[in-house]
């Protein structure tokens, strides 16, 4: 089996997949593209494709990957360019790829080789009157060692977590009147990234802000990876 | 011409509900035009939500057909779920079409598909949502032809308020005969009235407005008559003659969120060659049709490559009955074994031949198996013509059982002509004598777990069938009959689920109703009633409300058994089945005596007679003259 690493952007069109409807299109989009799909073996054989990281319901992204197993005996076989092109003629308008590489035999899984993301999150309806001083209190909030929330899991129990290890830095800019413009950098924890908007809210929370009520669109501007982590 | 979409405003709403993939299109392989001054518009429409109706089959068959034509552009419309239709009021949206996002009031036609009675509340939030008025009377000349078709139309009577133009039958031919119209009346400048007036010389077109309805003073109608000359007395059903050279699409919108049907649904013949009695389907769909072996094979073939889809179940009343279902079950196993793409049927009958082809099919998986019985002892099923044999169902549970099965599902209804506590008992016993099939086999063959699980819906009659004429039983009755199956039902390893009767007694009502109960169902749905079919919308009290309103007793239409000699509300719609072949078939019911199926002997229930100027080919009928035609022409 070749193992081919796929990097691609999600573009507005395309916000609202979840997670499973992603991972249902690009297998579908192997199907149509006619490639040798290598299966994994047991009862219920399934594609082999994984993706680094699962995309929020509405976010849009310059830097997402997959991986996806080929059922080839070399690499000799694979003509690169070629398999863009093919690729890219089988996925729908909204996922533009942009990179497609061969990847070494024992190539660590994407899920553990994720050093960073970077987020836009925009926020309107956010009235800010002195943005210095609102990035003062957002360094104030980062400078926090420990900074808890409580999460209620699906079976309804209550968990304490500290957010604080899961992001590195935060800015924000005003674009217009009331209108923030987030810029956020994410660290995975356990090999998996927390959600943006929980940081950004929790510490909206922690100022105190009662505005309107929000309306948040986030935006991945990259992913990156690294072998050697 | 530019469009008049609603994107921007839409784009807004979407992160605040919940399934927002499924209003915003952009599919695989969904259709866009450019629009000029000569396209026709038509949304297809499916009064429910986006995952129910991109299940439908139909709905892709006409998507694929209307769209082969140049100038037409046909789009999809669904149901919003309540937090969508909040949000769309509230903002102002009105309900637009998926792939151009302008509104659908923009529209040349606007083709409901009715599949099911307690849709309709659905059809006319659709069309409110539309900013359309709900009455056809009230509709202005630049508003779009409101159409339906689907099996419901079959008795259009209860929204004939509501509708301009009804497609009787299948649709693949009649739709472009009415496009045509269509084109020739946009030239003209005449008006609305003479478009419809021009529709209703089509056969298999409807239009009920050209109608005049008299009644008998116990409510009964007393005559049934068209008002213009160009309105038939009578509307033949359209059928299509040859399924092997008919459209069918060889390319499928391929959805990003999970549909109830989320695999490719190849339909391999219509119509059912079984006649069982309670079915309309059995009846409406005749004569029966096939697809050749290559036909499938190919156009099945050019499906899997431009969708991508894992899985492709062959669609039919009765797959099981496919004269080749063994090559083609096989053949396809074997063309995609390398791809692992699985091949499954949804609607199986009860014999060994059947588990022998789900062992080959689902070679891993061994998840449960539906038999459907439908009544619970010899006796019933003889009435109702449904020809399984007690012994079938347990050899074949034993069969299913030994192969390492453990779940079995039961079907069965309640509230069948002539049903009696005996009958209720024998559901209790075979569900029984199924448990007690699985303890025979011996413990290193069978499954760990076993469960039975023992489903019973309630009996609604239904026009074309030999039941038409049958009161239903009310629902105190069919409450206790359920209640009284609970409590015979003791075994753990059995469980029991049944339908809301109330649901059931509404549909009998609008499945056989007049065009009176269209101020009902308007009065029902301005007291809020939508999505009736899903059981945490379905409120009986606003129904009940809406009824007391109209001064309508529902009763009438339900559970009164009605005269043979009564103009029934569907009478002027020839569906090539005869009346008097429907009342013997009621009248053998009575006697408990059955009638053959359509692959061992002809019934003459008149389907040759009226399809004789159009002889279908690839038939599984019979009768000897369709036969002799058929080998003649191969």
């Amino acid at each position: 089996m070749i193992k081919v690493r796929i990097k691609f952007k999600r573009g507005e069109e395309l916000r609202f997949l979840s997670h499973l409807d992603q991972h249902r299109m690009f297998t579908r989009a192997l199907r149509r593209a006619d490639l040798p799909i290598s299966f994994s073996h047991g009862f219920n054989p399934h594609p082999i494709i994984s993706f680094a990281n699962a995309l929020s319901v509405g976010m849009t992204s310059d830097s997402e990957y997959v991986d996806i197993g080929l059922d080839l005996d070399s690499d000799e076989e694979i003509n690169l360019k070629q398999l863009h092109k093919t690729l890219q003629s089988v996925l729908p308008k909204g996922i533009k790829i942009s990179k497609v590489e061969i990847l070494p035999e024992g190539a660590k899984s994407l899920t553990r080789i994720i050093e960073y993301a970077d987020y836009d999150i925009t926020c309107t309806d956010l009235h800010v009157t002195d943005i210095d001083s609102f990035n003062d209190q957002l360094n104030d909030f980062v400078n926090q060692e420990v900074i808890e929330i409580e999460s209620v899991n699906k079976k309804g129990k209550k968990k304490v977590r500290n957010i604080r290890p899961a992001f590195e830095t935060i800015e924000a800019i005003k674009q217009q009147k009331d209108v923030i413009l987030f810029h956020i950098r994410m660290i995975p924890v356990e090999n998996s990234l927390l959600s943006p908007e929980k940081v950004i809210l929790t510490f909206l929370g922690q100022i105190n802000y009662y505005g309107n009520k929000l309306n948040i669109t986030s935006h991945r501007k990259d992913l990156v990876i690294n072998e050697d982590l | 011409m530019k469009l008049n979409n609603f994107k921007n405003e839409v784009n807004q709403i979407l992160s605040k509900v919940k399934k927002p993939i499924t209003y915003t299109g952009n599919e695989v392989n969904s259709i866009h035009k450019e629009l000029t001054e000569d396209t026709i518009r038509f949304a297809l429409a499916f009064p429910d939500i986006y995952e129910v109706g991109m299940s439908h089959i139909g709905t892709k068959i006409l998507y694929g057909l209307l769209n082969s034509y140049e100038d037409i552009w046909a789009e999809r419309v669904f149901a919003p779920w309540q937090d969508m239709e909040e949000l769309m009021i509230e903002k102002g949206i009105p309900l637009y079409a998926l792939e151009s996002m302008d509104p659908i009031k923009n529209f040349d036609f606007i083709g409901f598909s009715l599949q099911y009675e307690m849709s309709y509340t659905n059809l006319l939030n659709m069309l409110k949502l539309s900013h359309i008025a709900l009455q056809s009377k009230d509709r202005l000349e630049s508003d779009p032809i409101i159409i339906a078709g689907g099996p419901c139309t079959y008795n259009p009577e209860p929204l004939a308020d509501f509708i301009d133009i009804f497609v009787i039958g299948e649709s693949e031919e009649v739709l472009p005969e009415l496009m045509d119209a269509y084109r020739e009346w946009k030239k003209s400048g005449l008006s609305r009235q003479d478009f419809l007036k021009r529709a209703a010389q089509i056969e298999g077109i409807y239009v009920p407005q050209f109608y005049n309805v008299e009644y008998n003073g116990n409510g009964t109608i007393k005559s049934f008559t068209p008002t213009v000359v160009q309105a038939k007395p009578i509307i033949k059903k359209r059928f299509i003659k040859d399924l092997n050279n008919t459209y069918y699409p060889e390319n499928l919108i391929v959805s990003y969120t999970q549909t109830v049907h989320d695999r490719l649904s190849f339909e391999i013949f219509r119509g059912c060659p079984h006649g069982c009695r309670f079915c309309q389907a059995g009846q409406i769909y005749k004569p029966v049709r096939e697809k050749s072996l290559n036909r499938i094979m190919d156009n099945i073939d050019l499906l899997l490559k431009n969708t991508g889809y894992e899985e492709v179940s062959l669609a039919s009343l009765s797959s099981g009955d496919y004269s080749n279902i063994e090559t083609l079950i096989s053949n396809l196993m074997q063309k995609y074994e390398d791809k692992k793409i699985g091949v499954s049927l949804p609607s199986l009958r009860i014999d060994s031949l059947s588990i022998d082809m789900l062992k080959e099919m689902e070679k891993v998986k061994r998840s449960s198996i539906t038999l459907a019985p439908e009544a619970g002892t010899q006796r019933l099923r003889d009435v109702i013509n449904k020809n399984v044999k007690e012994e079938d169902l347990l050899n074949t549970v034993s069969l299913a059982f030994n192969e390492g099965w453990g779940r079995i599902k039961l079907y069965f209804m309640t509230g069948l002509p002539t049903e009696t506590d005996k009958d209720i008992e024998g559901i209790a016993q075979i569900a029984q004598k199924v448990v007690d099939e699985y303890f025979k086999i011996p413990k290193e063959n069978r499954n760990k777990n076993i469960q039975v699980i023992v489903s019973t819906s309630c009996f609604v009659p239904k026009p074309f069938t030999p039941f038409q004429w049958v009161g239903q039983i009310n629902t105190e009755e069919f409450n206790r009959r359920q209640s009284y199956l609970k409590s015979l039902i003791k075994n753990r390893r059995i469980k029991y689920n049944w339908h809301e009767s109330t649901l059931s007694y509404l549909e009998a009502v609008f499945a056989r109703g007049d065009r009176r109960l269209g101020k009902v169902l308007q009065r029902a749905f301005e007291l809020g009633c939508r999505f009736d079919s899903w059981s945490d919308c379905f409120e009986p009290e606003k129904w009940e409300q809406a009824f007391k309103d109209c001064e309508i007793n529902s009763d009438f239409y339900a559970l009164r058994q009605r005269d043979a000699s009564e103009i029934l509300p569907w009478d002027f719609i020839d569906i090539g089945v005869t009346k008097d072949f429907l009342r013997l078939e009621w009248e053998k019911a009575l006697l408990g005596i059955t009638s053959t199926n359509c692959k061992i002997g002809c019934e003459q229930c008149g389907i040759i007679e009226f399809t004789k100027d159009n002889l279908i080919k690839n038939s599984l009928c019979l009768n000897k003259d369709l036969k002799n035609y058929d080998q003649s022409q191969n």
